[in-house]
């Protein structure tokens, strides 16, 4: 599933760039910046519905990027895939920093087959952000990690800092919730 | 590298949706962002020509060459100007003592010339009893009343030599004590006096001293001052006549001597004599009574003949004319305190707590150049060297959890220290003191932070850096100059100290855009117990 490297730089481009970015070059950070803008916004807002959340989890990561740019080594993986996971990180960091602790630990066990649908499946980024849109901002995370990033329960309980019987409660919630609404625009649409 | 689904579809690669920020907001917005960090940024300063450190170096090599030579100069003025007095004394008598020779030669009568001055070196004496007695050196122009009662005794041991000026000899002179006490010499009867007459008498060719006083203190001073005795009991007989000028005796008497009445034959106060009674500064004394300004006024005023042993500078002749140093040693201890935005430990060397180890008591010796000057080195052992909390190491650990943050800090330094120091008595008590200081790292300790992304906080560990690559990277020798300032009450000094390194002990590159670098200094507050001193002043 992982995306092999970005498209909109040539080979010759992003290593350019890169050194640019090294030497701390205000245009090449530009240039970085601006290429990368629509995907890294997109990822940061199935995180946040706030886009200012939106927008300061991306900067705080892409600020991580340039600091940090000596240390991308391009025999690990690609520098997109590399930048990806950094957004993420510090959009995940944002998220951890603004959850509400809740003990819904009780409700662990409480998961129905639901844990089987996906409701962004086959879904546009529209609807995608409309399904999301209707998520607390806790469980709308857990939501976009699960079926959008493909991070294990196990996973997401590390990186969040919460029990894994919370993100299982987090997650059955919002399939509840997003099923309830597709019916919904399912019948609205016959 | 967690690479998971990357927004998974990959034909959403050309359909994002258009972002809710227009890219100029975000990238003004992101711009901002990087200015505020790069005013945080440390930016390495521009390496000089001059081989780095900005120069400091030699703003405080220029301090330092400053300090000493005032610090000189001060301590050597009076030395100098002494110098330079008694040399011109020394030639103002060889040219007198030449001329009466030449007078005397001509068959001049020299009692009765204006040009006879009588120069002479004054000589110190001592009777049997060991009481001493100063016969004063040049006598000036105004000393022309006294020339009719002082007839010189050019006949024997008259020679060029300067020795041979010491050999001159006086008649009919007579002096009068502040106890009335007469020293007249070469004959003539003096006036009965009071019970603290002393008399002394040469007859020609034959120089005899013969004082007979009652003296109740340690110390006279015989002074011819120029006029004639007031005192009710002087004598005015015409070979009486008080010295009319500069004219000083100074009749000492050893502690413990009452009475002395003892006729000391020349041969008893040659200069062996004098040599064996360790006695140096007669060219300082002459000079003393040399001086024109103040001649009418002197008076030489000795009550601890002991320094005459020594001269001014502190330093002591023995009695092969070599200079000796008084030296000194003790021990101290310090209390080094966290100045500027460095900050505390409690940790030791080895990373753990307790700082016993911090107060290992610091050796030194000292070397007096002079009563007010003197230089000191110590051994500083273990000493610590607090520190600003400064970065030399970050690892960021990407994982899916998230970024994986190790930092590693310098907590505190351990070096071996030899401070030499140059100091300054400005009174008596109050010493000022400037040098420089030889540091070599020993230890230091690392402040380990380990951040997790799944935990909220940060894990912090203290350890020794010995062992750790980073220790390279602090510079293992490094100087510093220090000022210091203390007060001294017999053995025991209290003071301060501040050291500043003249480099960094620390620079080295974090990431492209940060530096890391330190340079030490301290304050310290310090305690000395001078444990053994050779005793000279």
């Amino acid at each position: 599933m992982a995306k092999a490297a970005w498209p909109f730089f040539a080979l010759d481009d992003i290593k350019h760039i890169i050194e640019g970015c090294k030497k701390q070059d205000r245009l090449s950070q530009e240039k970085l910046y601006r290429q990368f803008y629509p995907a890294l916004f997109a990822l940061s807002k199935t995180f946040f519905q706030d886009k200012h959340d939106v927008l300061t989890a991306l900067n705080n990561g892409m600020l991580r990027v340039y600091k940090n740019i000596d240390q991308f080594d391009d025999s690990k993986g690609t520098f997109f895939n590399w930048v990806y996971t950094i957004i993420r990180n510090a959009a995940l960091t944002r998220v951890r920093d603004k959850k509400t602790d809740t003990s819904l630990e009780l409700l662990a066990d409480n998961l129905t087959d639901n844990a089987f649908y996906n409701p962004f499946l086959d879904k546009e980024w529209e609807d995608i952000y409309l399904l999301l849109a209707k998520l607390p901002p806790t469980t709308r995370a857990i939501c976009s990690l699960y079926y959008m990033e493909g991070f294990l329960i196990k996973e997401i309980a590390v990186v969040l800092d919460m029990k894994e019987g919370t993100v299982k409660w987090h997650l059955n919630e919002s399939r509840k919730r997003l099923k309830i609404i597709a019916q919904i625009n399912i019948n609205k649409s016959e | 590298m967690n690479e998971k689904f990357l927004h998974s579809a990959n034909d959403l690669n050309d359909r994002y949706p258009s972002p809710d920020i227009p890219a100029d907001t975000a990238w003004s917005d992101m711009q901002k962002l990087l200015d505020e960090d790069d005013d945080n940024t440390i930016v390495p300063p521009p390496i000089s020509p001059s081989g780095g450190n900005n120069g400091y170096w030699k703003y405080g090599l220029l301090l330092l060459l400053i300090g000493g030579i005032a610090v000189y100069y001060i301590s050597n003025k009076n030395k100098i100007q002494q110098e330079q007095t008694a040399k011109h004394a020394a030639n103002s008598v060889e040219q007198k003592v030449e001329g009466r020779k030449n007078d005397a030669v001509r068959g001049h009568d020299s009692s009765n010339s204006a040009e006879s001055l009588v120069s002479r070196q004054h000589k110190i004496k001592y009777d049997s009893l060991g009481n001493k007695i100063i016969l004063p050196g040049t006598i000036s122009k105004n000393e022309q009343a006294i020339e009719t009662i002082v007839e010189p005794d050019y006949s024997k041991n008259n020679t060029t030599s300067p020795g041979a000026k010491e050999n001159l000899t006086f008649k009919n002179k007579e002096y009068r004590t502040r106890k009335n006490a007469r020293v007249k010499i070469n004959g003539g009867s003096v006036g009965e006096n009071n019970a603290n007459t002393a008399r002394s008498e040469t007859s020609r060719g034959k120089r005899e001293i013969n004082v007979n006083q009652k003296l109740t203190e340690t110390e006279i001073v015989v002074s011819a001052s120029g006029r004639k005795s007031k005192h009710p009991n002087a004598s005015q007989s015409d070979n009486q006549k008080t010295l009319d000028g500069d004219l000083n005796i100074i009749a000492e008497k050893i502690p413990g001597s009452k009475t002395t009445n003892k006729s000391v034959e020349p041969s008893m106060l040659n200069d062996s004599i004098l040599a064996e009674k360790n006695i140096k500064p007669l060219q300082q004394d002459a000079t003393a009574f040399n001086k024109k300004d103040s001649i009418k006024d002197q008076q030489l005023v000795i009550n601890k003949p002991w320094e005459l042993k020594k001269d001014t500078t502190g330093k002591i002749n023995n009695e092969k004319g070599q200079k000796k140093i008084t030296w000194a040693a003790g021990l101290g201890l310090r209390q080094s305190f966290a100045v500027s935005s460095q900050q505390y430990s409690g940790y030791n060397a080895n990373g753990t707590r307790g700082i016993i180890a911090d107060y290992i008591p610091v050796p030194f010796i000292r070397g007096y150049l002079s009563k007010k000057l003197c230089l000191q080195l110590e051994a500083q052992f273990n000493t610590p060297q607090y520190s600003k909390q400064l970065l030399v190491k970050k690892e960021i650990i990407l994982d899916s959890n998230g970024n994986k943050e190790n930092s590693t800090y310098i907590n505190k330094l351990y070096y071996f220290n030899i401070p030499l120091s140059i100091h300054y008595s400005v009174n008596n008590n109050f010493n000022i003191g400037a040098g420089i200081q030889f540091s070599h790292l020993k230890n230091a300790v690392g402040l380990f932070e380990l951040k997790e992304p799944g935990s909220m906080g940060t894990k912090t560990t203290y350890a020794s850096l010995k062992n750790d690559p980073l220790y390279k990277e602090i510079k293992a020798t490094e100087w510093l100059i220090l000022l210091n300032a203390y007060y001294q009450w017999k053995n025991l000094a209290v003071g301060i100290r501040y050291n500043q390194a003249l480099s960094n002990f620390i620079n080295v590159q974090i990431s492209p855009t940060q530096v890391t670098q330190g340079k030490n200094s301290s304050v310290q507050f310090f305690v000395w117990y001078t444990l053994w001193k050779n005793k000279v002043f």
